[in-house]
């Protein structure tokens, strides 16, 4: 346990003047799953394809578990990629692209079909070896891929945004199972995405990004309840900020309440209703706060709050210890 | 009647019209080449195979093969620049990638016969007058077919799914394993079709051709043309039917066993 899986050490990426990655480090732990979570744009996906050896960073080194890989090329690193778009090759069964890392490695052919049809299973896929890539749906294209990249028993499992590319729906049913599977294999994991529902959902630990920088690295509560900066404040769920001195003091929707008077503690301050959405199982308040600032307040809709319309004059409230300062910038 | 001015009405005219004037000088060729008379009459007079006869003899069959190697080994020249090439001009961006795209495509704009007269006059000052036939012809064929063979590679690599080389890469194939096993076969079709237009384009040239053959290093179609100006005998009818379905039958078989078409008619189906 002492080596992490993965070290990034000051790694930068330069395009001539254009910074893609601004120095990263980040330390990936044994079995870890760490998501990479930012807007386009953020260097998340160069800091994958930086992992992975697609290219060379500009400065600073790559560790994995201990061995210093800066200068390898990808094909001697180890580590598995599944791509947005899959990159399934086209030309190659089901089966033939899950058995190509192996032959690469000069496997025994017994133990090549062996370790893919294991593999196959794992993702649920078992009897459809011979089936051709564009004769599988998106979810199954996306499973092969999957097992492509598991089947080499990589280091570490990159994944680059593997889901945006399904509906709804099995989007949310392919969350669950990657997680699971990941767990159960115990693989590290380094899982890029933009969706920060999947990383909430998924991680052990979120590496918020912007700008080609880490802005805070936490567990998924740490980062949704205490965010370090405004940016992350902000990119995950929503957030009500007020500019206090030089510090601004953010309040989540959820945990701020609207009352006629105002309370004996806490924070409070005095708003109009602006209009309110009913969303069924909850209810969001919309106002426009003294100073003319404006609030948002999420109520649950369970019947022990009282309700209120536009245009009535309320308290903005919340008790001190869901309120967090954080430097203004 | 007002189904006469629908679009389709419009489109099955210019079909119509296209076939009847692509089609129609080749049967009319063909009917031709049967006539039992030395004369281009049609329909054709009498039936004789006296023509097709003659169109056998050495004096024209010598010419096609003699089109036929140069044909091939153009195609082969060519596609074999082009790989590279295309690569290069598809992959990477350096400096001098316009003046080279300039080079590679231009001779697409030039008039052949420009082209023809220029390669002449750089064999004869260049002192390599004694290349002028097979050889200088090969060149220039090579000059002229080329942007075909680079255009349809590079198609081809454009059309290649973008993340494939980085995931055999990763998979742990060196640069030439994945080349070998995933860039090749999925370009192979492009690579096919550009060594058939090259070989086609070659076939049928005869501005550039015109001007670098010597005596008995000539390509079919100056024959051809060398025979008109003597005046129209059914023997060049038979010639030219020859002439006009060999390379159709080499498109057939190039497009049975790879699947040509899809490529050219941009059918192939991505992943």
């Amino acid at each position: 346990m002492s080596e992490p899986a993965l070290r990034l050490a000051g790694i930068e990426k330069r395009y001539g003047a254009t910074v893609a990655v601004a120095g990263v480090d980040l330390e990936v732990r044994e079995g870890e799953f760490v998501t990479l979570l930012g807007p386009s744009g953020c260097g998340k996906t160069t800091t994958l394809g930086l992992i992975a050896g697609f290219f060379p960073p500009t400065q600073g080194e790559i560790y994995l578990k201990g061995r210093p890989v800066a200068d390898l090329p990808p094909f001697r690193r180890d580590i598995g990629v599944v791509f947005q778009d899959y990159a399934l090759f086209p030309h190659m069964t089901a089966g033939e692209n899950v058995a190509f890392g192996l032959k690469m490695r000069n496997l025994p052919r017994a133990e090549i079909g062996q370790r893919v049809r294991e593999a196959l299973e794992l993702v649920q896929l078992a009897g459809l070896s011979e089936r051709a890539p564009l004769q599988l749906s998106g979810g199954q294209r996306q499973r092969v891929a999957l097992a492509r990249a598991l089947v080499i028993r990589p280091t570490v499992l990159l994944l680059d945004e593997p889901l945006s590319n399904l509906d709804l729906k099995l989007r949310e049913e392919m969350r669950v199972e990657i997680a699971g599977l990941q767990r159960r294999l115990g693989i590290t994991t380094v899982f890029v995405t933009h969706d920060q529902g999947e990383a909430l959902v998924m991680s052990d630990r979120i590496a918020v990004m912007n700008a080609g920088r880490i802005e805070q690295v936490g567990r998924p509560a740490d980062i949704y309840e205490r965010p370090a900066t405004r940016f992350v404040a902000e990119f995950i769920g929503r957030m009500n900020f007020f500019m206090k001195e030089n510090k601004i003091l953010a309040i989540r929707p959820e945990r701020a309440k609207l009352a006629v008077e105002r309370p004996a503690s806490g924070f409070a301050v005095r708003g109009t209703v602006h209009h309110v959405l009913y969303l069924g199982a909850t209810l969001e308040y919309h106002l426009t706060l003294e100073g003319g600032e404006r609030g948002l307040v999420e109520a649950t809709n369970d019947g022990s709050t009282p309700r209120f319309a536009a245009g009535e004059n309320v308290w903005f409230t919340a008790p001190l210890e869901s309120c967090f300062a954080m430097p203004a910038r | 009647m007002k189904n006469f001015l629908t679009p389709w009405a419009g489109l099955r005219a210019v079909v119509v019209f296209v076939y009847v004037f692509m089609l129609g000088p080749i049967l009319i060729t063909a009917a031709v080449s049967f006539n039992e008379s030395n004369r281009s009459q049609f329909p054709p007079s009498g039936f004789s195979l006296q023509w097709w006869q003659r169109a056998l003899a050495p004096e024209w069959v010598d010419p096609i093969i003699f089109s036929f190697k140069l044909g091939a080994l153009t195609a082969l020249i060519s596609t074999l620049l082009a790989l590279p090439l295309a690569f290069a001009l598809a992959r990477h961006r350096f400096k001098g990638r316009e003046a080279l795209v300039a080079l590679t495509l231009g001779p697409l704009m030039l008039p052949t016969l420009v082209t023809g007269v220029g390669l002449l006059q750089l064999f004869q000052y260049a002192g390599l007058r004694d290349y002028i036939g097979f050889t200088a012809l090969l060149v220039g064929h090579v000059v002229i077919c080329l942007p075909f063979a680079v255009r349809t590679v590079a198609i081809s690599l454009h059309t290649l799914p973008p993340n494939v080389e980085l995931a055999a890469a990763s998979l742990g194939a060196p640069r030439w394993l994945a080349l070998r096993y995933v860039v090749f076969p999925l370009i192979k079709n492009g690579i096919v079709a550009g060594a058939v237009f090259a070989f086609v384009h070659s076939f049928t040239d005869v501005n550039l051709s015109l001007f670098l053959v010597r005596p008995g290093e000539q390509p079919i179609t100056v024959k051809i043309l060398g025979f008109l100006e003597y005046g129209f005998a059914p023997t060049l009818a038979a010639v030219s039917v020859i002439t006009l379905i060999l390379p159709l039958i080499l498109v057939a078989i190039v497009e049975k066993v790879s699947g040509l078409g899809d490529f050219i008619y941009g059918e192939r189906e991505r992943v």
